[in-house]
């Protein structure tokens, strides 16, 4: 089976985050006047109204806050079982990811992993996903069959 | 900010004077043999059900409120209704509204109105065009990363609450069973068969942890409220039954990260809400002698319990050990079935139901003669918002 994503959101400052990615960059937007990081990237910060911002590199580096499995399948050309987590990053923002190479547990310390993918509009790209920040060895004895694509 | 004596001038104004259902469980049946419904036509069913329950006529009518997806005009227009005041609303932001507009002398008999035939139109919650994906930015900003569907965001929303409290599987479970015995006693649920908790451990992972029997039910139906002034319900057949409080917060900063969902687990929305309808009504939870939940997953439950002051943060899990939760309990949850096994008629039903207990007329799965108090707790999407019920006066 081919692995086939569904399309990012067409907005054009969606379109920004997605074009530092495929670059294999973890940027997010930034107030230039607070400071304060923006995700979704939004027109305008929440906090002082200031629409001026700038798109700020991250560590990548980050902890898994909640997790779900996916067992059963939304999406003909994303195979189940995948995990889904949300990242806590060093800098504060979270952020959605699949978390490959591992089972998910609140607390685990996370990095950023670029991955190639193919969008279901026909368009390649990469996706932000997150593997344990090495070294990691999971104490958890269940085995959990991630994609092998991913990998 | 809230004026709480304003509130208080609001609390016991109006009344529900009528109450309309559609058949779930036989519709569900003929569904399953192939018939398909309209939303409409359930709506209209509901609609003429709540004038007889009141005993009112159409032209008693002088107010709508459309719950989506029906559209206002179209509701308006199959019902026959011209109007002095209408509007659009989800289940509890009907009530508030119908409240709202009753004291201000909009209206003074509103039918609040739902119809929905998602099983029909095979509407779907997850997937490439997951419902709801227009209002709720979330729902639909994940989907590269395979996340869309609501029961995958309440299924993170289980795993850290779980973690965070010892909340278990098993415990989940036996909230589950509880609603589903409830049902069963229910002739209207559609799944009145019950369920063990060891059968619900054995049921097959959706989104992990959530299991098939913590999601709710999909089907088509109809629900009608009749609201008007509590000194004219008082002139009609039904026993009374109030508004004696609401509350809603709404928490919208950082809605699409997640961030209230995860972190804050909309608690501050839910002290907010429940701080309005105690200043409101003048009762808090001590009061309260059953509570419904929305509850199209199960873990809605033990979260709005422990954000609504229900019990102490974490706390859930004994309210769900000692059987408090369940028939016979201290503070039954969802005595119609709920939505995870009633119907799936996102908020309404559980307004019939908190009704029909403080009437006195539920016939088997009755609370108590002695009930004054049924509390209404919802929190989709960060919007916490609650309503009180008072029998009488």
């Amino acid at each position: 089976m081919i692995m086939l994503r569904p399309t990012p959101r067409q907005d054009a400052l969606e379109r920004t985050y997605w074009n530092y990615v495929a670059r294999q960059e973890l940027r997010l937007q930034c107030c230039t006047d607070c400071n304060r990081y923006r995700y979704p990237p939004a027109p305008a910060c929440p906090d002082c109204g200031e629409t001026d911002a700038e798109w700020r590199p991250l560590s990548g580096k980050g902890h898994v806050v909640a997790w779900t499995i996916f067992h059963r399948s939304y999406f003909p050309n994303l195979p189940t079982p995948y995990a889904v987590v949300s990242v806590q990053t060093d800098e504060g923002p979270l952020l959605v990811g699949n978390l490959i190479g591992a089972s998910p547990s609140i607390g685990l310390p996370v990095q950023v992993l670029f991955e190639e993918t193919r969008f279901d509009d026909g368009t390649t790209g990469s996706i932000c996903q997150w593997k344990p920040l090495a070294p990691f060895h999971s104490s958890s004895t269940e085995h959990r069959n991630e994609p092998q694509s991913n990998l | 900010m809230r004026n709480a004596s304003r509130m208080k001038a609001l609390s016991g104004v109006a009344a529900v004077a009528g109450i309309g259902e559609t058949d779930y469980a036989l519709d569900a049946e003929a569904s399953r043999k192939g018939k398909s419904f309209d939303a409409y036509e359930l709506a209209s069913t509901a609609f003429r059900r709540a004038l007889d329950d009141a005993g009112i006529q159409r032209s008693d009518i002088d107010g709508l409120i459309a719950g989506p997806p029906l559209a206002l005009e179209r509701t308006g227009e199959v019902l026959g209704l011209d109007l002095c005041y209408a509007a659009q609303a989800d289940a509890v932001n009907a009530v508030i509204q119908a409240v709202l507009a009753i004291h201000a002398g909009l209206a003074e008999c509103i039918a609040l109105v739902y119809g929905n035939n998602q099983r029909s139109a095979s509407t779907a919650y997850g997937g490439p065009q997951a419902m709801g994906g227009d209002r709720f930015l979330a729902y639909v900003q994940y989907a590269p990363w395979g996340l869309t569907s609501q029961g995958a965001l309440y299924a993170m929303m289980a795993s850290r609450h779980m973690v965070e409290t010892g909340f278990t599987s098993a415990d989940l479970g036996a909230v589950v069973a509880g609603i589903r015995s409830f049902a069963a006693m229910n002739p209207n649920a559609i799944r009145r068969r019950p369920l063990a908790v060891a059968d619900y451990l054995e049921g097959p992972l959706i989104c992990e942890p959530l299991r098939r029997d913590d999601y709710c039910l999909i089907n088509d139906g109809g629900v009608a409220m009749i609201i008007t002034t509590a000194q004219r319900a008082r002139k009609l057949k039904r026993p009374l039954v109030t508004l004696a409080g609401f509350g809603r917060h709404d928490l919208n900063r950082d809605a699409t990260s997640l961030r209230p969902r995860l972190i804050e687990r909309y608690q501050p929305a839910h002290h907010e809400a429940a701080a309005a309808v105690a200043e409101m009504s003048g009762t808090g939870p001590e009061d309260v002698g059953a509570v419904q939940i929305y509850d199209s997953f199960s873990v809605h439950v033990p979260i709005a319990l422990e954000g609504f002051g229900f019990c102490a943060p974490g706390e859930a899990a004994r309210l769900v050990r000692t059987g408090q939760l369940a028939p016979g309990g201290r503070l039954p949850v969802n005595s119609g079935g709920g939505m995870l096994g009633e119907s799936y008629m996102q908020g309404w039903n559980h307004q019939i139901e908190a009704v029909r207990q403080l009437r006195g007329m539920a016939g088997d799965r009755q609370i108590s003669s002695a009930l004054r108090h049924v509390q209404y707790l919802s929190d989709v999407a960060g919007k916490a918002a609650t309503l009180l019920y008072r029998r009488g006066t």
